[in-house]
């Protein structure tokens, strides 16, 4: 399973969250990313997220988009890690900073 | 001056300090000279004529494409500074549309992705390659001008202390401590491409 952001939902993407603006990670997570993990889950194989391609992405929209999986949908850092295969060539150090908001949001949901 | 009369002005320099050296020793009787010539002379000379050109002509173009590899470098840094200026617009405006500085950061970052490789690709050393290595302030640049809080709380907390941002209709305006952190930074910025154009052309 994939997931190409640039063709699947925008070259363009945009702020956190839906009131924001258009092309939200809000909108992008709740529309694409968590129905196709969930099915990666239950149908038990990997999906990819390919970045590559867009416009740019802000740290709001990649937070919200990855991080939000873990603390508005429930989901565990070990299963994200288990399930989601991320690629970005054009810009391979937002693997790192996707990887630390996913740190993040499970530690901020382990204190909580 | 081309690089071809460039050569012949060597040679012809070289000749006649070898010609003078020549003169001066044979006087102070360091050197004897013998006045017949025979044709194994003749191919002997004609033979160190023609390595010294041939070594002549590849020292030079060696230095010419040294030369022109460096120039090349340094214009991707200058294009890279001028991305740079593009952003700090953004700074004056307080803000800006968040695709817009999203994508002029992504910009940002394949220019110096790219730097990177080719030093790589053309091994240069490591001290070299690490100074084109901006991945880090890129990404303190996008935490500090696209990171909004997460929740409606959090961000009426943040604006309260004016230390966040505000993003309304996909346009995000910064509050006055980011734009001084973003300021920083840009300067920081600036300051490793100085570093990496002194750093490329000492080598």
């Amino acid at each position: 399973m994939k997931i190409k952001v640039a063709t699947d939902f925008t070259t363009a993407p945009g702020p956190r969250m839906i009131c924001e603006g258009q092309f939200s990670g809000e909108e992008f997570r709740k529309t694409l990313v968590f129905p196709k993990v969930s099915e990666a889950i239950s149908k038990k194989c990997k999906l990819t997220v390919d970045l590559d391609g867009a416009s740019g992405y802000g740290t709001s929209f990649l937070e919200e988009s990855f991080g939000g999986l873990i603390r508005e949908d429930g989901l565990t850092l070990d299963t994200i890690d288990s399930v989601i295969e991320f690629i970005s060539k054009d810009e391979p150090a937002l693997l790192v900073e996707i990887r630390e908001y996913l740190q993040e949001a499970q530690a901020e949901r382990g204190a909580n | 001056m081309n690089g071809r009369s460039i050569i012949i002005l060597s040679i012809a320099i070289a000749f006649l300090i070898g010609f003078l050296f020549g003169i001066i020793a044979s006087h102070a009787t360091l050197l004897t000279f013998d006045t017949r010539l025979s044709f194994g002379d003749v191919i002997k000379a004609v033979v160190t004529l023609l390595v010294a050109v041939l070594l002549a002509s590849y020292l030079q173009r060696r230095a010419q494409s040294n030369n022109k590899e460096k120039e090349i470098l340094l214009c991707h840094l200058e294009l890279i500074l001028d991305e740079l200026k593009m952003f700090e617009s953004f700074r004056e405006t307080k803000g800006g549309k968040v695709t817009e500085i999203a994508a002029s950061l992504k910009r940002l970052s394949i220019a110096f992705n790219t730097l990177a490789d080719i030093l790589r690709e053309l091994q240069y050393p490591p001290v070299v390659i690490s100074a084109v290595n901006f991945a880090p302030l890129i990404s303190d640049l996008r935490h500090l001008s696209t990171e909004t809080p997460i929740t409606k709380k959090i961000a009426n907390h943040a604006k309260r202390t004016k230390c966040s941002s505000e993003v309304r209709n996909g346009i995000i305006q910064w509050a006055d401590e980011k734009r001084t952190l973003l300021d920083n930074k840009i300067q920081e910025m600036k300051t490793s491409i100085l570093k990496a154009k002194i750093s490329i052309n000492r080598v």
